[in-house]
């Protein structure tokens, strides 16, 4: 079984409480760590502006690319949720080759020239529980959700590709997306439930 | 690890659920309200700031101690004394400037820091022992939203909520004009709602002069507008219906009083100026054809729901923009309608709590009934009776709010400080206004004292927040303090009770059924029966149901403001211009931060980190002015200036800047403000309908 994320691109309103959230939970201090990041993208010309926002955490990758990429074999891919997890006490202290692997700059170092990996975990804590990762349970807009991937899919698409968001060819994130369109004069009230 | 379910409890736009962890008499986390989730009683999940406030609890820069002023006033220098030495110096003061002056010398400068709250109510409290002492000066209007209250009491007779939730997906087009909602909140789960109306299909049109978050996630169409404007463009809607036959007929006949009167203006037989699209075009910047294309979409798109906010009632003529919108609602019979709304947007419990059977701390009556606005709180201070204000203020007693930094011309706010006897301050932080206390009184966090909350703006629910830490340091709550200087002026019944028998008391008539059950309950949801359709039986059986106005009808023409006889607040929705604009080309916006509460969450580094202080402006302008992205600015204006980096965007207007209010007041050797407090350079005008008029401030930005 694989684990994954849904982001509804359309509803998010960029009001961070994804990032605060995770970072309240997982006791992470104000300073250049976020084990989830919200990137706000600004494109198009006054009168005709366009801005949506890239919630993002780690996309806990089919393929890895940073557990192919990291010399100490401190990453690892759990077999029984597929959730990638790293082991801090093996982890070469600021080598970074994971960051420079990843397509979505999940992995994150504090600024100590010491710095170890740290990055989503999925919330394990909270899903021995049964509890969804707390950006999930946080959201005002409910636009994140997670759960088994191909639940993911059967009921918010498979889509994956989003303004802002690296081609999935490579790494086939564990992620699914509800882009915002680059278009305003989109059709709306396609008939989809909202949850 | 203790785990206590609570609310917050700020002055943000909602009022949300959290559970806080707590061990060793520390706050380890905050999550949000994960009980079930449902359309009707759905969760209520809090902000990245609610979730990040056992930094602010916790913050090493809490006040723990009562302090007295050493040195020059505002230079923010203290020494720390006894509460007894503390107490009796404020009791003495208090008793010296009334037996002096009088009662009203004495400014009670409380504020909204903490007011969803019951018990510690930071307007509730302070204010009894204003009125028990023998009275007190008073700020007399609302910071946020005074012109939209004028405009229903004038028009409607009482407040206007807009209708319950859920039905807003019955809408064929919500119009959004000068609100962003997404950091707004406007009732915690708003923009779920609104993310669902979008999603079942209502067309979304932003009037706005920036395109903001709420509009990049809604719009359909965004149409910028020149800060100041929206009631030009307001009337050449009315205009473009009414020549076009698009009013609804039957609905003015039953249930509007003055619409002849009103065309009549809109056609230009009062003035000679007919108030087309052609007309407002020039003075809002919008072209004619918008103007027109949106009359006849809002005319025609039954039901529709125009949603004035309250940032374009911030201006010169505020209260005109509120009454022109509700004019529109009216003329389109929207009012009182499923999926409509009356045209503004107000906080459903702004009549009190009342309507969920909970009081507050009783306030009793101001003896001396002397009241100025809120907004002129430092030019009522400076110039007193010779003003024409009430009173000559010698005393400034100040709970619950950074009033200096968040009221219009932070400099006046300063010389008005300065200028005073005595400043007491109660504050949990050394906010740019406590730098300024005679004495300095530290107060508890909501999170150290037990209460009853409700709703911010709107919603069906109460919170019971128990006491879930010790107050740090010598900290009190507001009510103590005031409980032990009434003791000491001789005040008896200010307190009488225990903090259990004032929550007993007011949550006894409450949908929770009494304290004790809301207490075993945590967070009490409940769904009324029929969603609420404000104005429905008005609209449904006018006879049965009049409006509780003069004429019973919705008054486009007031006859109150016809006898006030104020060229400048008239009895019709009219345009009107502020004039001026001399060496200040730009017009200046400021709004709400997603990670600040007005001033307050500004000194908590987890936040502030995500917060940059930033002055938005278009790429004309920036080249105007040689302005690249992330460059240093001066931005001033006729009351002083401020410091600040250049974002260059497309999201803002040509002719407009925008900033982020909230940041502290940090005046550097030269004057200008290095903190960026917005109302460093927004001057403190107040329209004639009493609101503050910060927005469209007349600014010139240059590299500094």
């Amino acid at each position: 079984m694989q684990l994954g994320f849904f982001f509804d691109q359309s509803r998010c309103v960029g009001c961070l409480t994804c990032v605060i959230a995770c970072q309240e939970w997982h006791q992470v201090p104000a300073g250049p760590v976020a084990w989830r990041r919200v990137i706000t993208l600004h494109e198009g010309r006054y009168p005709d502006p366009w801005m949506a926002h890239l919630s993002l955490a780690c996309n806990h990758c089919e393929a890895p690319p940073c557990l192919d990429a990291c010399p100490a074999g401190a990453i690892t891919k759990r077999a029984d949720n597929g959730v990638v997890v790293v082991d801090r006490s093996v982890c070469i202290p600021n080598c970074q080759a994971c960051l420079a692997a990843c397509p979505y700059g999940a992995p994150q170092f504090e600024r100590e020239a010491d710095a170890r990996m740290q990055k989503c975990d999925f919330c394990l804590d909270r899903l021995a529980e049964g509890k969804q990762p707390l950006c999930v349970a946080a959201c005002p807009l409910r636009a994140l959700d997670a759960g088994p991937l191909d639940a993911l899919r059967r009921h918010h698409g498979s889509c994956c590709e989003a303004p802002g968001l690296p081609d999935p060819a490579g790494s086939r994130p564990a992620l699914v997306v509800k882009p915002r369109p680059r278009t305003v004069s989109a059709p709306r009230g396609s008939g989809e439930a909202p949850t | 690890m203790e785990r206590y379910p609570t609310g917050c409890s700020f002055d943000c736009g909602g009022n949300c659920a959290l559970q806080v962890y707590v061990e060793d008499g520390c706050i380890r986390r905050i999550g949000p309200d994960e009980s079930p989730d449902e359309v009707l009683r759905p969760q209520l999940r809090p902000c990245a700031r609610g979730l990040a406030q056992g930094y602010r609890v916790h913050a090493p820069d809490r006040l723990l101690y009562p302090m007295k002023r050493i040195g020059e006033r505002g230079e923010g220098r203290f020494r720390r004394v006894s509460w007894d030495e503390a107490l009796d110096t404020v009791a003495e003061e208090m008793r010296r400037i009334k037996n002096t002056y009088g009662p009203q010398a004495i400014f009670n400068l409380c504020g909204s820091g903490n007011t969803d709250a019951r018990l510690h109510h930071t307007i509730a409290v302070p204010t009894r022992l204003m009125h028990m002492l023998g009275g007190c000066t008073s700020g007399s209007a609302v910071t946020s939203f005074q012109s939209v209250i004028v405009a229903c009491r004038r028009t409607f007779g009482v407040p206007a909520p807009i209708h319950d939730r859920e039905t807003w997906a019955q809408s064929k087009l919500i119009i959004m004009w000068g609100c962003n909602p997404a950091f707004t909140l406007k009732g915690t789960n708003t923009n779920w709602y609104l993310a669902r109306a979008r999603e079942a299909g209502v067309r979304f049109v932003f009037v706005d002069p920036v395109y903001t978050e709420s509009a990049a996630a809604l719009a359909d169409q965004w149409i910028p507008i020149l800060p100041g404007t929206d009631t030009a463009m307001l009337v050449a809607m009315a205009c473009v219906i009414v020549s076009e036959g698009l009013h609804d007929r039957a609905f003015i006949d039953r249930l509007v009083y003055g619409f002849e009167r009103w065309c009549d203006y809109l056609f230009g037989g009062e003035d000679g100026v007919p108030k087309t699209p052609d007309w407002a075009a020039p003075i809002t910047g919008v072209p004619a054809a918008t103007i027109a294309a949106l009359a006849r979409e809002y005319a025609t798109a039954k039901p529709a729901d125009l949603r004035a906010g309250w940032a374009p009632g911030r201006t010169a003529f505020g209260e005109q923009f509120h009454r022109a919108a509700i004019g529109l609602a009216a003329l389109t019979g929207n009012v009182g309608r499923v999926g409509g709304s009356p045209g503004v947007w107000m906080p459903d419990n702004f009549a009190g709590a009342e309507a969920f059977g909970m009081g507050t701390v009783p306030v009793g009556t101001n003896p001396v009934r002397a009241y100025v606005p809120y907004f002129h709180w430092a030019d009522a201070v400076l110039r007193g009776k010779a003003g024409g204000y009430p009173s000559d203020i010698k005393m400034a007693y100040i709970v619950g709010t950074n009033i200096m930094n968040q009221n219009g011309d932070v400099n006046k706010g300063v010389r008005a400080l300065k200028s005073l006897e005595s400043v007491v301050v109660q504050e949990q932080f050394m906010t740019p206004t406590a730098c300024f206390a005679d004495v300095l009184l530290p107060v508890t966090t909501h999170f150290e004292r037990t209460d009853v909350q409700v709703p911010h703006e709107c919603g069906y629910y109460l919170i019971h927040s128990p006491k879930v830490l010790e107050p740090p340091g010598e900290c009190k709550s507001d009510l103590e303090i005031c409980t032990e200087l009434a003791k000491r002026l001789g005040l008896e019944g200010y307190n009488d009770k225990s903090e259990s028998e004032w929550l007993e008391e007011m949550a006894a008539g409450s949908p929770a059924g009494g304290y004790r059950r809301l207490a075993e309950q945590g967070v009490y949801k409940w769904a009324p029966e029929r969603p609420r359709i404000t104005f429905q039986e008005n609209v449904e059986d006018p006879e049965g149901h009049p409006f509780p106005t003069e004429t019973g009808k919705i008054e486009l023409f007031s006859p109150q403001l016809a006898r006030r006889g104020d060229p400048l607040f008239p009895p019709l929705p009219k345009y009107l211009d502020r004039g001026e604009r001399e060496g200040f080309p730009l017009l200046l916006v400021t709004s709400h931060a997603r990670m600040r509460v007005n001033s307050t969450f500004a000194n908590v580094p987890l936040l502030a980190q995500y917060e940059p202080s930033e002055l938005l402006l278009n790429p004309l302008d920036a080249r105007r002015r040689g302005i690249s992205d992330g460059d240093r600015v001066r931005v001033y204006s006729a009351v002083g200036a401020l410091l600040t980096t250049a974002r260059v965007v497309e999201r803002v207007m040509p002719g407009v800047v925008h900033m982020y209010q909230g940041a502290w007041f940090r005046p550097a050797a030269d004057g200008a403000d290095e903190g960026a407090c917005v109302n460093s350079v927004c001057p403190d005008t107040v329209s004639p309908g009493a609101s503050g008029a910060t927005n469209g401030a007349l600014v010139q930005v240059e590299r500094a």
